[in-house]
């Protein structure tokens, strides 16, 4: 199969599945939105090397990880050169579950973020989870429970943690890309 | 199903929503980012006084006559990279078929006037689709330690275009095999061979500089005179950071006559390098080309 056909239909395969966990891992759908383009756009400069990588999709899962954590490098005018092509749909209220775990998420470090996307989005086990990470077994183990502590604490009371939070001073960036960033 | 399941299947539906750009977008908008890459690489270190005529496109012939017109690229301003790949082939500002126009010098020498598209490779060379276009900002060769040529100041007139290739034919679809500059420079009489000594000198002086390493190699002869030589430096990753690996980028510099032809393979994908039996093959091609216009 010709490169660009290839690419296409992993992007196509994909992608649905790159937006939610750019979703969950960024928390911002807009900002999401331009971090998974963003994230393509690497894989196909470098398609040769991560069609031939053992597992592409975790390639660009990576680079989706990196760019939430790192934002000052992400192209901010990318989602302005894609608007013209390719505007999101999502006009709609997040639903109140969404707030919720969106309210939660937004306490957690990008890491703890991840670790909890790849185990509830992807199904992934702890070994592969660490391995995609780049932590040890037991760091995942401990990130995923102090992760479903921090989101039941939120769930359990989502109006006072939203409110919680607010006053907290924890803020959105003009972008609109959660604070709260900083790894373990 | 658990609360934080029920809360991530609604954080996935609200993601669904999300229409991201096509995939063709978003190879465009790769490939035009690669393309500004590979035009980028070094442009500060530019041979100055290649620059300078360059920029100026008005050169003086050495028996005093008035100035020539400018060259064919007078007017062709490199087209942005974002043109490039929404337009076919741009249009030639020269006949690519007409003989070399010449004006006598005292010896009665016949010199060309202007280097035409004809005298560089063509599309129907590249195994692909992709135009040959002016790059009259970019490097002849790569840095060299900073190095500078008085062969320079022989130089009647110098053009580059930028070539971008695959290996073998039928390859429309695939990801390119890499990119060359090629510069043809007509000099004054043994300006050409003195170009020549001077890269070769240049080279050997300059088996590092910075995280570059540089080395003759052994080639075919091309043309009166060739030669080729590598530039070695480290693979990078996504992120910048280097993989322990290196790429390698092969220059390979032919003289016919008092005219040379540099190609300058400068790659298209970080991690892949240059293949010497691939630069070779279009050496022969870029020789080729500049004996038609010649003949």
């Amino acid at each position: 199969m010709r490169d660009a056909e290839s690419f296409d239909e992993f992007y196509r395969s994909t992608s649905a599945r790159l937006m939610r966990y750019g979703y969950a891992v960024v928390g911002d759908l807009t900002e999401a939105q331009d971090v998974v383009q963003e994230a393509y756009t690497r894989a196909w400069q470098r398609w040769r090397t991560v069609a031939a990588h053992p597992h592409p999709e975790a390639w660009v899962r990576l680079v989706v990880a990196r760019l939430a954590t790192d934002r000052w490098r992400r192209l901010a005018r990318w989602h302005a050169v894609l608007t013209r092509s390719g505007p999101p749909e999502s006009v709609h209220p997040p639903g109140e579950d969404t707030v919720m775990v969106v309210a939660g998420l937004r306490r957690l470090p990008v890491a703890q973020r991840q670790a909890l996307a790849l185990h509830y989005l992807f199904d992934l086990p702890v070994a592969e989870i660490a391995q995609e990470t780049g932590v040890a077994v037991g760091t995942v183990t401990s990130w995923l429970s102090r992760g479903r502590a921090g989101l039941a604490e939120v769930l359990a009371g989502p109006t006072r943690e939203v409110t919680e939070t607010r006053s907290t001073g924890r803020k959105r960036t003009a972008s609109g890309v959660w604070e709260g960033n900083s790894d373990e | 199903m658990s609360e934080l399941d029920r809360a991530y299947h609604a954080l996935a539906h609200e993601a669904d929503t999300v229409r991201l750009a096509a995939p063709d977008t978003l190879r465009a908008r790769a490939d035009r980012r690669t393309r500004l890459r590979v035009t980028a690489v070094a442009v500060a270190a530019a041979i100055a006084v290649g620059s300078a005529l360059v920029g100026t496109q008005w050169v003086f012939r050495a028996d005093g006559a008035a100035p020539l017109p400018p060259g064919s690229t007078a007017t062709a301003t490199p087209p942005p990279p974002t043109s490039v790949a929404a337009t076919s082939a741009p249009p030639s500002s020269t006949p690519a078929t007409t003989p070399p126009a010449t004006s006598a010098d005292p010896t009665g020498r016949a010199a060309p006037k202007s280097i035409p598209n004809s005298a560089f490779l063509q599309v129907a060379d590249t195994n692909g689709q992709e135009p040959v276009v002016d790059a009259e900002s970019e490097d002849v060769l790569p840095a060299l330690c900073e190095a500078r040529f008085a062969s320079d100041d022989d130089a009647d007139l110098r053009r580059t275009r930028r070539v971008t290739y695959w290996k073998a034919s039928g390859r429309e679809g695939y990801v390119p095999d890499g990119t060359f500059r090629q510069t043809v420079t007509v000099y004054q009489p043994d300006g050409a061979s003195r170009f020549l000594d001077e890269v070769r000198g240049a080279v050997e002086a300059c088996p590092e500089d910075g995280d570059r390493q540089y080395r003759m190699l052994s080639a075919p002869e091309h043309g009166d005179e060739s030669l080729t030589f590598e530039m070695r430096y480290p693979t990078v990753d996504v992120e910048g950071k280097a993989t322990g690996g290196s790429d390698v980028r092969i220059v390979s510099v032919v003289r016919i006559g008092d005219i040379v032809t540099v190609l300058y393979e400068t790659g298209w994908e970080d991690g892949w390098s240059a293949e010497p039996a691939v630069v070779n093959a279009f050496t022969g091609k870029a020789v080729t080309r500049l004996r038609s216009w010649l003949d």
